[in-house]
């Protein structure tokens, strides 16, 4: 709630001062609205970040299973030992599964890290690269200012004809495949 | 040089994100068949030459440069880093593992690179050249350049996201002849 009442003051402001200057310098300004939220998930750059991160995911993954099948592997073992009354043994394997166990534990904490970091820069990599793009189209288009707005919506109100959405995704997925 | 310099011949492309400049620049073959010969003593004949070009002729080359926006002057291996063990993680990175990061899309084919070497870490420049040479998939294939292609860079060091470079194979074509003086 602190968070969203920040958000509209500051909107507010942003809003006061684009009036304030344009009856100060009697130039019309054009500015348009964009729904980030919308773009985020049709943008390509997001679609192909997505299938590397789970590429790495399922590589991580398939490590991950290869222990806990060892681990499996070794629990039937100590059950034979034990239908078999095979003390020395037992107590080898035993040993042996605590050791494994630990190992996939501390990997599966691992993975877990990485993941978190994966997807951080993963998130911060195409933040970047719109945030670019945004500077870029606005430039292109003549625009003075471009509001972005996030799922966490803004009390603005928005004519239809300012919000270039669908032109910028246009825009930014070109730009990404490189054109 | 000048030629291959000019963006407008389309052998050039960059993109600017957050700061950091990512250019990457297709080196024709004559090109690096002229600096391969030009010190040979005595000169190449017409012969040798074509030897040379034959070598090159199933590969493509490029010259990957990260480095800082335009009229800043910043060292790129720097960024991000904030002790010394960081900026040797860094240097290891673009030393021996940038060809993990990079590929080139030709007709629906994947190629990795056969090469990707950092050219030098001594240089007082705030940009970095990474050489990066990819072969044809097999013996048999007649020519890589069967296509337009894409140059993709995923940016794990400066967090630009992944980043494409789309070349014309009409563009190569077009490219001048350089006229090679053989020893005959």
């Amino acid at each position: 709630m602190k968070n969203t009442g920040n958000i509209a003051l500051i909107i507010s402001l942003i809003v006061a001062t684009v009036l304030i200057y344009q009856s100060t310098t009697g130039r019309h300004k054009k500015i348009a609205v964009l729904q980030l939220h919308d773009v985020i998930y049709d943008f390509q750059g997001m679609k192909d970040a997505t299938e590397k991160y789970t590429e790495k995911m399922n590589q991580w993954s398939k490590q991950s299973n290869t222990l806990e099948d060892g681990l499996k592997e070794l629990i039937q073992e100590i059950k034979l030992d034990s239908i078999n009354n095979d003390q020395e043994k037992l107590q080898k394997d035993y040993q042996v599964f605590l050791l494994k166990r630990q190992t996939f534990f501390d990997y599966k904490q691992k993975v877990e890290q990485m993941a978190a970091e994966e997807d951080n820069k993963m998130t911060i990599g195409v933040m970047n690269q719109l945030r670019s793009y945004i500077k870029d189209f606005a430039e292109q288009e003549y625009y003075d200012a471009i509001i972005v707005e996030t799922e966490q919506k803004a009390m603005t109100y928005v004519n239809e004809a300012t919000d270039v959405t669908s032109a910028f995704l246009g825009y930014a997925n070109e730009k990404y495949i490189g054109e | 040089m000048r030629f291959m310099a000019n963006e407008d011949n389309g052998l050039v492309k960059h993109k600017t994100t957050d700061g950091i400049r990512i250019r990457v620049k297709y080196l024709p073959i004559d090109y690096l068949v002229y600096n391969n010969i030009k010190n040979e003593e005595p000169a190449l004949d017409k012969k040798g030459v074509d030897s040379v070009k034959k070598s090159y002729k199933n590969s493509l080359t490029f010259v990957l440069t990260l480095g800082p926006e335009e009229g800043k002057h910043f060292d790129i291996t720097r960024v991000g880093v904030s002790n010394y063990e960081e900026f040797a993680q860094r240097i290891e990175e673009m030393s021996f593992h940038m060809h993990e990061y990079i590929s080139l899309t030709i007709n629906d084919l994947k190629y990795k690179p056969q090469l990707a070497q950092l050219e030098s870490i001594n240089t007082v420049e705030p940009s970095k050249n990474i050489i990066v040479v990819f072969d044809a998939l097999d013996d048999n294939e007649e020519s890589i350049l069967t296509d337009d292609f894409t140059f993709t860079y995923i940016d794990e060091l400066f967090y630009t996201g992944i980043n494409n470079f789309k070349f014309n194979k009409s563009d190569v074509l077009a490219l001048p002849t350089l006229n090679m003086l053989t020893h005959n």
